[in-house]
């Protein structure tokens, strides 16, 4: 992704993407099972330290574009086939993929309420490696709305790629 | 800045400084360039390319604006008191006008250099780090204050850690 979307977290603004995901059994039910997440989360106590929490949160946060974007295709394709936006609340229950939206949107819900919680936690300073400072500015990245600062933004993302060129030479072992 | 904002678009005459600067010997002399001068005057620094200098050199740009924003709003506010001194509201509107000029010959030299600064191939840690001081100015606090301090951070610990690599100095 470039930048983050800006409409993260607004489901008014979600682009309704393809039918066709939904037309070749990425049913609701399929793509957004009742409580898990289409693919597993690392760990915190995976690595333990500063950057695995910075690689936690920005899987985090891709989790929930994912499942933005989903959330975006399906209710396009019910919008289309079904008049969503004329069926009573009991009407968008019966249907499957009104049930796919409600456990997307629970999903979403506690994902979002991860991140955000995450974000407060995660270390402005303090780190002793390059591979921790790439990992922090690599949130930024997903902070900034390039649209906004693109200046500052390249600056962001090539400062991330140059730190993992410098890295390279210090990895090599003798 | 009540009645108007720095800078306005006309080609005023920028090196004809107000008396007033002349006078008092003010910021807005030092910070002035007459036209068709060297654009930057950098920190002094030694004479082999220094890859970390453009960065340096927004930024001094970024503090010599500020100056002066600073400066035309004093002015401003000066010039609004003294209603019964028709000298020094003409003294003063001049000097507004000065400084409208150098802001405006400053914003144009700072949109040119932020465009030709180099995003990325940096081959040193110290141009990194004068790249995230860019990009930590550019960013408003208020709209980004996690990223912001993240930046600023990075920035912190780059240093550390590049006097980390640096070998003792004799």
């Amino acid at each position: 992704m470039g930048s983050r979307q800006s409409a993260a977290g607004e489901r008014a603004r979600l682009p309704a993407l393809s039918r066709r995901a939904v037309l070749v059994g990425t049913s609701a039910a399929a793509t957004a099972p009742q409580a898990g997440v289409a693919h597993p989360l690392p760990s915190v106590t995976a690595s333990g330290t500063a950057t695995g929490l910075y690689r936690r949160w920005i899987h985090l946060d891709r989790e929930i574009e994912r499942l933005l974007l989903r959330w975006g295709d399906i209710e396009g394709w019910l919008f289309e086939t079904h008049n969503w936006h004329r069926l009573s609340e009991a009407e968008q229950a019966a249907l499957p993929a009104g049930q796919a939206l409600r456990d997307l949107d629970a999903q979403l819900k506690r994902l979002c309420a991860e991140r955000d919680g995450l974000l407060d936690k995660l270390p402005r300073s303090g780190a002793d490696t390059l591979e921790t400072v790439a990992a922090r500015l690599a949130v930024v990245e997903r902070l900034l709305y390039r649209d906004d600062h693109p200046e500052a933004y390249d600056m962001i993302l090539g400062s991330r790629r140059d730190l993992t060129t410098l890295m390279a030479p210090s990895r090599e072992g003798p | 800045m009540g009645s108007g904002r720095p800078p306005v678009a006309h080609p005023a005459p920028l090196a004809a400084v107000s008396r007033r600067t002349l006078l008092a010997g003010a910021s807005a002399a030092a910070a002035a360039r007459p036209v068709g001068a060297a654009p930057l005057q950098l920190p002094a620094g030694s004479s082999s390319p220094d890859p970390t200098k453009p960065y340096r050199a927004l930024l001094h740009l970024d503090a010599r604006i500020s100056r002066l924003r600073r400066r035309w709003a004093r002015l401003e506010a000066y010039i609004e008191d003294q209603p019964s001194q028709p000298g020094r509201m003409l003294a003063g509107a001049q000097e507004l006008r000065d400084i409208d000029g150098m802001l405006e010959l400053l914003l144009e030299q700072r949109a040119a250099l932020l465009e030709a600064l180099p995003k990325q191939g940096a081959t040193s840690l110290e141009e990194v780090i004068a790249r995230l001081a860019v990009a930590e100015q550019l960013i408003w606090t208020d709209d980004h204050l996690q990223a912001q301090a993240m930046i600023a951070g990075s920035r912190r610990d780059l240093t550390a850690l590049l006097g980390e690599r640096r070998p003792p100095a004799r």
